[in-house]
């Protein structure tokens, strides 16, 4: 895939992101993979 | 009983303001600065995220001397000074354990000798640095270290909470833009976002709805049935993965994007195929920190006392099992780590010497055969993979609850 469209490919996925954690992102009280 | 058993959560929002805020001055500003000015921009940057974001002027300054005597003992052990060296390992151990009040210690000491004031937060990736920096000093690997170089390299504010833990050759030669940490294209910086944009929807959509159904830390083990049990770790497993790979998808990117990038900590982990394989793809800077600090040193050790060296498979076991004890003890402050680190450590053991009674009995080439087989690997990804999640419990459950698990146990 030449560059143009990869990059607009890309930034539809960006889009796509941005729309996810706009409407199903929940805070968390954090990150639990070390104690401390 | 400790008197105090922490919940094993770092408290921080990669949303708001204040992270967000210095993530964009990082990748906005530093680029665009030179020398000592990109320096001091950058010290303001990480001192701002201690303070403000995730502790507090109390600790923070806490965590600057540690830091500062981190340098101060990599300098006095510089120049293969053994005599140095092994009085500063034990004064930055032993300060560590006292600052994180490990449960054994409450034991011992009365509550009044715990600094109760200090948020530890990110302290125990902060000493795995500082002791790489001490020992590479101390072996002339490190090349020369600048005190503002190195403060930034420990304090940087990225990945400071959680990792990865990057060496300071690798922060240096980025830093210095020797080896840049991304080609001075578009396209590059483009995917550095992406990545920062997944990592955020694993951390704040997937992992959020996978923890609905993740083993909780007062979760009573007994009243679960089989399926429960398992569904329940399962989950946790996949909330782990997404929690903290999605944090390290984030911190990968904006370092990226400011000139330093953090070394990959993930690589499928879910794929893996036995124990070692899965801690190479699973927290990797950790599994690398751990096989230069801890796991080779003492394997020479061992080796050098001539009973083990005739038995180096016992050698490569008992090396084994004090790297994982570390890694429990590392992972957290209270007895669960360390039954977590014990069952690691058991289940490598049990590994090896499987491994190497395979080799014996049929073979190198053909055990080689046998791992590339199709059902070998599949067999392989599902033990892997169950009992990763399994021992991921003494991660989970708090030690009252699964002393209170055990006691109920013994008695029926």
């Amino acid at each position: 895939m030449s560059q143009a469209p990869r990059i607009a490919l890309k930034v539809s996925w960006m889009a796509v992101l941005i729309l996810l954690l706009a409407m199903f992102g929940r805070e968390v009280v954090g990150f639990v993979y070390t104690g401390f | 009983m400790p008197r105090t058993s922490r919940p094993p959560v770092v408290q921080l929002s990669l949303l708001s303001p204040g992270f967000l805020s210095l993530a964009l001055i990082a990748v906005f500003v530093l680029p665009a600065l030179r020398g000592s000015l990109r320096q001091f921009a950058f010290i303001a940057i990480n001192l701002a995220f201690l303070c403000v974001v995730l502790l507090g002027p109390a600790s923070a300054v806490v965590i600057v001397l540690f830091a500062l005597l981190g340098y101060g003992l990599a300098c006095a052990a510089a120049g293969q000074r053994r005599d140095r060296l092994v009085p500063a390992l034990v004064l930055c151990v032993g300060l560590f354990v006292w600052l994180q009040r490990y449960d054994f210690l409450q034991l011992l000491l009365p509550d009044a000798a715990f600094p109760r004031f200090v948020t530890t937060i990110g302290l125990s990736f902060l000493f795995f640095k500082v002791v790489h920096v001490i020992v590479d000093s101390y072996s002339g690997t490190l090349g020369p270290l600048e005190l503002m170089t190195y403060l930034n390299y420990s304090l940087n504010f990225a990945t400071f909470a959680m990792g990865p833990i990057q060496r300071f050759q690798d922060y240096r030669a980025q830093w210095e833009g020797i080896e840049p940490a991304l080609p001075d294209r578009f396209e590059p910086h483009l995917d550095a976002v992406v990545r920062i944009l997944l990592g955020m929807v694993k951390v704040y959509v997937l992992a959020p709805w996978f923890e609905k159904f993740a083993l909780r830390p007062d979760t009573n083990l007994l009243d679960l049935n089989l399926t429960g049990f398992i569904v329940q770790c399962y989950t946790f497993w996949i909330y782990l993965f997404l929690n903290f790979s999605g944090y390290c998808d984030v911190v990968i990117g904006i370092g990226s994007l400011f000139g330093v990038r953090p070394p990959e900590n993930f690589n499928k982990p879910y794929l893996a195929r036995n124990i070692t394989e899965f801690w190479l793809r699973q927290h990797r800077s950790l599994t690398l920190w751990l096989t230069d600090y801890v796991f080779t040193p003492a394997y020479r050790k061992s080796l050098s006392t001539p009973w083990l060296a005739r038995h180096k498979l016992l050698a490569i076991n008992l090396s084994l099992m004090l790297t994982m004890l570390v890694s429990g003890l590392w992972h957290g402050t209270t007895f669960s780590f360390l039954l977590f680190g014990l069952a690691h450590g058991l289940w490598f053991v049990v590994y090896r010497t499987w491994d190497q009674l395979l080799q014996r009995r049929l073979g190198k080439q053909a055990v080689r055969h046998l791992r590339e087989h199709w059902l070998t690997r599949a067999a392989g990804v599902f033990l892997t993979f169950n009992a990763t999640a399994f021992t991921f419990v003494f991660f989970r459950i708090s030690p009252e609850v699964l002393l209170k698990t055990f006691r109920a146990m013994v008695s029926a």
